[in-house]
């Protein structure tokens, strides 16, 4: 049995996130994103644990020419931090804080763990050829009319719907 | 106006603007549900839209706010950050996140939510999501191809399907809508077979009149032109530039003027950059002219406190761009009769007189024509060049 819990009017949520977008695009030029977070992490990462792979990869070498060395010090990293701050603070005041890993009953939480993994892992992927994944790619694209926003947008919703039927055990 | 940075916030006020909006991202994300893997997947069995609601909702309200705000002149739609299309990595990226979405139930910005609250499965999103990255960084020589080819820059979505920003806007608009309606009934009916008292809640009074709004904004959308439509239009309405009387300045008096240093004109070539880089008057500021509407030629003709001189090729797009400085408030300017292609014909094999009857203005007349090029060549070479396209600052960002 699920505990009650209250979530926002999803239109409403909707309306702030639009509003948010708006003036993030007014302030920054930019707007919003998440999977950039994820990136500079891995260059970091890279970076430290294996530093003459970075220096002697293509890839990294270039991604850290672009971002001076400091790959961490990215406008997306801090954007990130504060939605860690953010979702914690929301779910500390609707009460929906608790470890737990949430899976439909009709798996074990071991499968829900290792298809979480493997999701992201294909996210993780797919993000670097969309330029952007759910939020930096679809949402944000659709705020500036981006052709390839939009793309990316119906691919990932075709894309899942397509294979929703073959991985339905895992939801209902 | 916008976009604000670069120019007003330094990279530290920057990082802590991204930590406030990132604040209120993750906020939202959790209040409306999206820290719930079991909530967003059921976007794909019909149990549960609220994905569609918020991401759509957020989208058209982002679409209508960003072409508002360029629409009166606030934002610069020039300099904000366009997703560029590259087509099949677009395409390819999408499909697998797709994937990605229906095992993992969540997306990169969700599953960071999750964390937060607690949700190990999301936390071990963000692990995969950061394997899938290495994947991509490590094979990246065999990608290399697929990222960045079709490469078809910053389209457009209204563009690539012959629309104008309004109509598009207002069709996503009606779609939503429509989207709105029929999702609800179909969650309803599915969650209703597990449970039967089950009343969708969503649709309030509030929700229903918003509704309403949207559907007039976009109605006014569909009728509305873009601000640089009807501001071009406008000056491509000879009769308008013509009752505008815009005095003009010949080539002889210009280049004197120059020559003299005389310091309370300046030159805007309107041409395009290519022409102006070949050839340009001392001190002269390019700004070409379909790019009259954009932040820096704003910055030029709203704040500078000396007489504009526009030139062009033949004259007749000095008078248009002096029009548009007219309607910005600025009559302070001058065009340049004839245009570039009259200056040089000026300068460029001048007849000498004939010496039995040359006065002493005749020569010097002459001896003005026929130096005058070089020394306004020396003049070019010893100002700096204001070069408008490098002075500002175009946000590259991305994901």
């Amino acid at each position: 049995m699920e505990k009650e819990t209250k979530y926002l009017n999803p239109y409403l949520a909707g309306f702030f996130l639009g509003l948010l977008l708006i003036a993030t695009i007014f302030i920054t030029s930019g707007g919003l994103g998440a999977s950039g977070a994820f990136k500079s992490v891995v260059v970091y990462a890279v970076d430290k644990v294996t530093p003459q792979h970075a220096e002697n990869t293509a890839f990294y070498k270039s991604y850290n020419a672009e971002h001076n060395n400091a790959p961490l010090k990215n406008w997306l990293v801090f954007e990130i931090i504060g939605v860690i701050i953010g979702a914690f603070i929301s779910g500390l005041i609707s009460k929906r804080l608790t470890f737990e890993v949430e899976h439909s009953p009709k798996i074990k939480s071991g499968t829900r763990l290792i298809f979480a993994l493997l999701g992201g892992a294909l996210f993780g992927l797919g993000a670097q050829f969309g330029r952007g994944c759910t939020s930096g790619a679809a949402l944000t694209g659709m705020g500036v009319l981006s052709a390839g926003g939009f793309i990316t947008m119906f691919a990932i919703f075709g894309s899942a719907y397509l294979l929703a039927y073959f991985f339905r055990k895992l939801w209902i | 106006m916008g976009p604000l940075t670069p120019e007003i916030f330094n990279t530290e006020i920057n990082y802590i603007i991204a930590i406030i909006i990132g604040f209120f991202f993750g906020f939202i994300l959790e209040a409306a549900g999206f820290s719930s893997s079991r909530k967003l997947a059921g976007l794909f069995y019909g149990y549960d839209f609220v994905v569609l609601r918020v991401f759509f909702t957020a989208g058209v309200t982002a679409m209508i706010g960003v072409a508002l705000l360029g629409y009166t002149g606030l934002l610069d739609l020039d300099l904000i950050y366009v997703n560029p299309t590259f087509l099949w990595s677009a395409i390819v990226g999408g499909l697998i996140m797709g994937g990605g979405f229906i095992m993992g139930g969540y997306c990169p910005g969700t599953a960071v939510a999750g964390a937060a609250i607690g949700k190990i499965d999301g936390f071990v999103f963000m692990i995969g999501i950061m394997l899938g990255i290495f994947t991509f960084t490590e094979g990246y020589p065999a990608f290399e191809g697929l990222y960045n080819g079709f490469a078809w820059g910053d389209v457009r979505i209204n563009e690539l399907l012959h629309m104008s920003q309004g109509k598009f806007i207002f069709i996503m608009i009606g779609i939503a809508i429509i989207a709105f309606i029929v999702t609800t009934k179909v969650e309803t009916k599915v969650v209703r077979k597990n449970n039967p008292e089950f009343r969708n809640t969503t649709f309030n009074k509030k929700v229903i009149t918003a509704g309403f709004v949207y559907a007039a904004i976009g109605i006014l959308m569909f009728f509305t032109p873009s601000r640089k439509d009807s501001l071009y239009e406008k000056i491509n309405d000879n009769e308008f530039t013509a009752s505008l009387n815009t005095p003009a300045i010949t080539a002889e008096e210009l280049a004197f003027r120059l020559i003299d240093r005389d310091n309370k004109i300046m030159v805007v070539d309107v041409r395009s950059k290519d022409d102006y880089s070949k050839f340009s008057l001392p001190g002269a500021a390019n700004i070409p002219f379909d790019e009259l509407t954009g932040k820096a030629s704003n910055d030029i003709i709203k704040k500078s406190y000396k007489k504009l001189v526009f030139c062009d090729y033949d004259g007749t797009n000095s008078i248009k761009a002096a029009a548009l400085a007219n309607i910005m408030g600025n009559t302070n300017t001058l065009v340049l009769k004839g245009g570039i292609d009259e200056f040089m014909k000026t300068f460029s094999n001048v007849t000498k007189p004939d010496s039995a009857k040359m006065t002493f203005s005749d020569r010097q007349n002459y001896l003005f024509k026929t130096t005058a090029l070089q020394k306004l060549d020396e003049l070019s070479k010893s100002l700096v060049k204001v070069q408008t396209q490098t002075a500002v600052k175009k946000n590259k960002g991305g994901c």
